[in-house]
């Protein structure tokens, strides 16, 4: 049986409880301190979209998202207590202000080491015991870290605090900090309790729906990737969108509202977008607003982070997806075809695609995978990723036309520490590699036959591509190797490969919790398909057809008769498959990615395929027998097995038929 | 290069490997229901608080249909959703379950109603609109009581297996398991319009009504009647869509109880119906074909007439490998589109 119930879901909710609570911070911070001013607030929740980016990512996800609530939270808290316990002395306001934002851009290691440490509830023992360093250090800033429920962040930055607090005074602020936590608690849980059963959505709350139930699909590029190759490239990250817990689409949005840090990091959506843009539009000046493919723009909102997921609730309940946006076909500038011989300008350029169509494809991802970041479990290293590709953003702009920078390319790949990133590293190099072997100089001939050979998805075998058409073509070959290998790879091994400094964020579940389980595949055979047979039954029912078997045993003599018989028995199987019910074979994952089946001892191989961009939902229908029905309005149950999570094709494998 | 195209079974080791079980077929049915115009992101499941109300089939003529709950709070245009709604009403009251194809585009007959010319029918309708707007006044009440549309009507076409069309399966794995099922059918589900059909066919009632009252009714007269044979089965295409109709027509909704994806019967179903329950002992199964005879299975019929095809030694394919490079073997292991 899989996971259920209560136990189950809160483990599971991890990262949905990351968005969870960050839904919930403006309204903790209101209810929270009712007397604060709007004027007050504001500030306050400007302050807040910066400070969960910095928070590293823990191990214990639940903890994590517990643990970061009270951050944003205690903060706006604490300034605003300040205001109103203290007005006398807007000294310290301003410098429990100006702690808070040095503190993080200065301190992402420290606030590491404070992270782990237990959440607000266990403010005593914190601030006695976990405590006193930075105590000693000031005295005077306990009172504001006491304040904040004894979290991590406030002790460290608590040295840069200059004001002093009176004995009371800190009692006082304490014993409020103290209350409203716990006030803020019961509403947590209490809203917890009731957003539950929409936030699995990230899945493995309940065993399918990590995978196939809520948690969506495995797929290429998940929901309307923009962008030229998107929808082949794509998907090198479409992975850890399964465990969004609220889908990229939000998110994506509210970092349009997001201030300025934020905007840069949507800038890895917006360089990419404007390699493509092509249009005559009169906005084309404004820069202060990045520019958006309009595919990728889910929801239009001028509200904040948390308003925006109320919408997004709101939108949930109310059946109304947001989805019905205009939608134009992609524009792509156009490029005359690079014919013939491979130059390196030429794979250039198409290296320049490739990475391109990755970015595309991988932005919404990331962008969400920063906003679970940000939101919860606070990875240290996202902030820096997003700076740095950041950075990178015009120089990528000029290497449209510019054909030197394919290193420099590789480097901003090889910057983001994503296994993404990873992998669109090893792309890049592959086409260099292709590049330094055109050059060596060989003739058609010897390029076209390990070609031929090497298609079967060996990642250490680069072939010699000449046109941009066909580099783009061993790309989405490749990438789609990957994603099975992926998708049904081992999970450990996933995360070691994965590791490239930071190990990945998903691995608690990955260890816990296959993403296999639970969800629903489709798989797509051949229609032509040779029928499995228990082995009783195969004489008699391959008697019929036994000749052709015989034919292929003994080809030479065979008679032209039975060779026509042999030609009928394959259409035979138009009547429709025939499948016994047993052990087939084996389903074999190779390190590539290259996955095939033996089926029953026919060679097949496994694709991957292409990514719905429609709900699927597999449904299993009980019908009762007219005669058994109570009532006969009562037909018995359809009982869904949740969404579709992603979808294989079987093809023949041909290395192994024309061996 | 060719020396490592030699090597890959070496370089490329296998990282995972699975145990392919089929499920045996069970009476229990497995449809892949597509909503094309639903976005992946937001399924009907009670977590998005549109499990489908109710789903009903017509297993014989091939119809699934799925009522999906309508916020009624939000973007609501309440004076259409009542009436409307009790369009479907009123139509289902009459009989009419089912609309469109799915019904063999046939409608109940309703009787009419007395002959005696007068004011009846205008005054019918004006208590409708009487009635309509109490409903909207009230309308959480009406919305209760099932005057309101609140649901939205998804369906389609069961499309069976198809020879000579891909087959598909579902799969599902555990632990190094792959147990793969025959699907039953795949649905391609569309929004249904069968409240509107309710409101016109309603709307030529009330006409015609309206015109009896004002005519009278005319005394049934004798009919010709054109005796028609009705053949068995027909062999023509039209004949065969009357059957067919003819078929949807009389076919009765099932109605089923949809069980969202996260309850525990879901779960029950999941592992009881996906799974072989005892891989352990069960069969070894064997192809029908091995690599050669698939092959040839799949390749085209020669166009050599003298018949003496035999497989192609392994040398020849060889030698096809390597004169022939854009056949598509090359481009078949492609990933598909």
């Amino acid at each position: 049986m899989p996971p259920k119930g209560r136990s189950a879901r809160s483990r599971g909710r991890g990262r949905g409880g990351g968005t969870d609570s960050s839904r919930k911070n403006p309204s903790q911070v209101e209810r929270a301190d009712p007397p604060a001013e709007s004027s007050e607030t504001t500030p306050s929740a400007e302050s807040t979209p910066a400070q969960p980016k910095v928070q590293p990512a823990p191990n214990d996800v639940a903890d994590a998202s517990a643990g970061s609530v009270p951050p944003v939270a205690l903060t706006h808290a604490e300034a605003q207590s300040m205001h109103s316990s203290r007005p006398s002395s807007p000294n310290t306001t301003t410098n429990a202000g100006s702690r808070l934002l040095p503190g993080h851009e200065s301190s992402p290691n420290a606030e590491t080491d404070t992270l782990a440490r237990p959440p607000v509830q266990r403010l005593d023992t914190v601030k006695n015991a976990a405590t006193p360093t930075s105590r000693s250090s000031s005295p005077s800033s306990r009172a504001g870290s006491s304040a904040r429920g004894g979290r991590g962040p406030a002790a460290t930055r608590g040295p840069t605090f200059k004001g002093r607090r009176s004995k009371e005074e800190r009692d006082a602020r304490e014993k409020a900090a103290i209350e409203r936590d716990r006030e803020r608690k019961a509403e947590r849980e209490a809203q917890a309790r009731k957003e539950r059963k929409w936030n699995h959505r990230g899945g493995r709350v309940r065993g399918r729906g990590g995978a196939s139930g809520r948690g969506g699909y495995m797929g290429v590029g998940d929901g309307p990737v923009s962008g030229p190759f998107s929808s082949g490239v794509s998907n090198k990250a479409s992975r850890p969108n399964i465990y969004l817990p609220s889908g990229s689409r939000a998110t994506r949005v509210k970092d349009e509202d997001d201030d300025s840090d934020v905007n840069r990091r949507l800038g890895i959506t917006v360089k990419k977008e404007d390699g493509y843009y092509v249009s005559s539009d009169d906005d084309d000046e404004v820069i202060a607003v990045p520019k958006k493919d309009i595919d990728t723009i889910q929801i239009s909102s001028d509200e904040d982070e948390t308003g925006t997921l109320d919408r997004k609730e709101r939108r949930y309940r109310g059946d109304t997806p947001a989805m019905l946006m205009p939608i134009r076909i992609a524009r792509k500038e156009h490029r005359d075809r690079v014919v013939g011989i491979n130059t390196e300008a030429s794979s250039a350029t198409s290296a320049k695609i490739l990475q391109q169509a990755e970015a595309a494809g991988e932005s919404p991802t990331v962008e969400g995978v920063e906003n679970v970041t940000r939101k919860g479990k606070g990875k240290g290293k996202g902030k820096v990723k997003d700076v740095e590709i950041t950075e990178w953003r015009r120089p990528y702009k000029g290497m449209w036309q510019d054909e030197d920078d394919l290193d420099i390319k590789i480097k901003t790949e090889t910057l983001s520490e994503d296994e993404d990133a990873v992998d669109s590293e090893e792309l890049a190099e592959e086409i260099s590699k292709n590049v330094v072997k055109k050059q060596s100089g060989s003739s058609p001939e010897a390029e076209r036959k390990p070609k031929l050979r090497n298609k079967h998805g060996l990642l250490d075998a680069e072939p010699v591509l000449q046109t941009d058409e066909e580099k783009t073509e061993w790309a989405r070959f490749q990438s789609s190797l990957h994603e099975i290998r992926r998708e049904l790879g081992p999970d450990e091994k996933l995360a070691i490969q994965n590791t490239s400094g930071d190990v990945t964020m998903r691995d608690p579940e990955a260890t816990k919790h296959s993403v296999r389980d639970d969800a629903v595949y489709l798989f797509q055979l051949p229609p032509i398909m040779p029928d499995l047979l228990p082995p009783g039954a195969r004489k008699e029912l391959a008697d019929p057809n036994s000749q052709p078997a015989a034919s292929s045993a003994n080809t030479d003599q065979t008679p032209i008769k039975v060779e026509d018989g042999a030609k009928e028995a394959p259409i035979s199987s138009l009547k429709g498959l025939q499948l016994g019910s047993g052990r087939v074979g084996k389903l074999r994952v190779h390190e590539s990615g290259r996955t095939t089946l033996d089926w029953g001892g026919t060679s097949f191989e496994l694709n991957l395929g292409q990514t719905a961009h429609f709900l699927q939902e597999t449904v299993c229908t009980k019908i009762t027998p007219e005669k058994d029905r109570v009532a006969p309005e009562d037909g018995g149950e359809a009982v869904s097995f949740g969404r579709v999570r992603g979808k294989f094709v079987v093809v023949p494998d041909w290395s192994d038929m024309l061996r | 290069m060719a020396p490592a195209a030699i090597e890959t079974e070496e370089d490329d080791p296998v990282v995972a490997e699975y145990d392919v079980f089929i499920t045996p077929e069970v009476e229990e049915q497995i449809y892949l229901l597509q909503y094309l115009n639903r976005a992946p992101d937001y399924p009907f499941t009670d977590a998005t608080g549109c499990r489908p109300s109710e789903m009903r089939i017509k297993q014989e003529s091939g119809f699934i249909e799925v009522d999906v709950p309508v916020n009624v709070r939000q973007n609501f245009n309440r004076p259409m959703g009542v009436r409307w709604g009790e369009s479907v009403r009123k139509t289902k009251g009459q009989g009419q379950k089912a609309w469109g194809i799915a019904s063999g585009f046939e409608r109940v007959h309703v009787p009419r109603l007395g002959g005696r010319p007068g004011a009846s029918g205008e005054q019918t309708a004006a208590d409708e609109e009487d009635k309509v707007d109490e409903y909207i006044q009230n309308f959480e009440d009406a919305n209760e009581k099932g005057h309101v549309l609140n649901t939205q009507t998804l369906g389609g076409q069961i499309i069976k297996e198809n020879a000579g069309y891909s087959n598909y399966m579902i799969g599902t794995f555990r632990d190094n398991q792959l147990h793969l099922t025959r699907l039953t059918g795949i649905v391609q589900m569309r929004t249904q319009f069968n409240h509107l059909d309710a409101t016109a066919y309603l709307e030529t009632l009330a006409r015609r009504r309206e015109k009896e009252s004002q005519e009278g009714v005319k005394p049934s007269e004798p009919r010709a009647l054109i005796p028609t044979v009705k053949k068995g089965a027909g062999n023509t295409s039209v004949e065969k869509s009357q059957a067919f109709l003819q078929h949807a027509h009389e076919e009765k909704w099932t109605k089923l109880q949809y069980l969202d994806e996260n309850m525990d019967e879901a779960y029950g179903m999941y592992h009881e119906r996906l799974f072989v329950q005892d891989p352990g002992s069960s069969p070894k199964l064997h192809s029908s074909m091995n690599n050669d005879r698939y092959l040839e299975a799949i390749s085209a019929p020669s166009s050599d007439k003298s018949g003496k095809r035999k497989p192609l030694t392994k040398r020849q394919v060889h030698e096809i490998d390597i004169s022939d490079d854009s056949d598509n073997p090359a481009n078949e292991a492609q990933p598909s589109k």
